[in-house]
């Protein structure tokens, strides 16, 4: 493992960081272990970096492919999201990809505190108290504990519905991205 | 989509079926499957595309992976076999 493939290995690492630890020793034992085997069939190093590619390119697939593995939430996710914007994705990336997943999970827990709001004001409805904080103004309608009720669990179901959709395509996206500039 | 974007997605479905093909026969790590289809120059693919396929096809569960220490002055070994989904894909592949 001469200078070249280090320098290499090393750059790969940096890129990889928000990776979660059992990924990225994975994928470096991997990477570690096609040089090797290259470096034993006679390739030379220059040649074997140029095989595997720009490290930058590369690091930026294997993260693609970890993040978009599913589109289940995760925090750890969110996370190699925003790594992953500011070393791959360019302006519209930086921009729109962190906004995105910010407001989709936002939505989310929106989702959930709206229909929690519209239980809480409910409850405190029967037990004679009016909870004035919690509700909505629609127009000049205001509803009453009774209508909030199923309001705030509809509103709940499509807020977090939307939150759900919006973080779907932020993964589609960044799938989409990490595959660009493959050279097959 | 255009021509390049189209024919880059044909060659990825193919190299997948290729690799399916191969591991049906025996377990396969990283370097064996590359050399193999270096002969193939239709299929010939760099290491950068093959190892971020593995993944992709490990993820969808068509193929399972096992590292195993070699011999002296070998580098460990990726070893990769076909998971029941896999022959089932290879199949259907195959039929159409």
């Amino acid at each position: 493992m001469d200078k070249v493939m280090n320098d290499y290995l090393i750059k790969i690492e940096k890129y990889l960081k928000s990776m979660s630890d059992s990924e990225r020793i994975d994928i470096e034992k991997e990477i570690k272990s096609v040089m090797l085997e290259l470096q034993n069939n006679s390739v030379f190093s220059e040649q074997i970096i140029e095989r595997l590619g720009n490290p930058k390119e590369l690091a930026k697939a294997y993260l693609g492919e970890a993040i978009s593995k599913n589109s289940k939430f995760s925090w750890r996710k969110f996370g190699a999201i925003f790594a992953f914007c500011s070393s791959f994705a360019g302006i519209n990336g930086m921009l729109l990809l962190p906004f995105i997943s910010t407001l989709s999970i936002a939505l989310m827990i929106g989702g959930v505190i709206t229909p929690i709001g519209g239980i809480v004001k409910f409850v405190g409805y029967l037990m004679g108290y009016d909870i004035a904080g919690v509700t909505i103004e629609m127009g000049a309608f205001t509803p009453s504990p009774m209508q909030f009720l199923p309001i705030s669990i509809v509103i709940g179901v499509l807020m977090f519905w939307l939150g759900k959709v919006l973080w779907k395509l932020n993964i589609k996206y960044i799938h989409a991205i990490s595959q660009k500039k493959k050279t097959v | 989509m255009n021509v390049e974007d189209w024919k880059s997605q044909i060659k990825r479905g193919t190299l997948d079926f290729c690799i399916l093909l191969l591991i049906k026969q025996r377990p396969y790590y990283g370097y064996e499957i590359i050399s193999k289809l270096e002969q193939y120059p239709i299929v010939a693919a760099k290491e950068n595309t093959i190892y971020l396929l593995f993944r992709r096809l490990l993820k969808e569960e068509y193929i399972s992976s096992s590292w195993q220490e070699s011999t002296e002055g070998l580098p460990p070994r990726k070893y990769y076999t076909l998971t029941e989904k896999g022959i089932l894909k290879r199949d259907v592949f195959r039929m159409g």
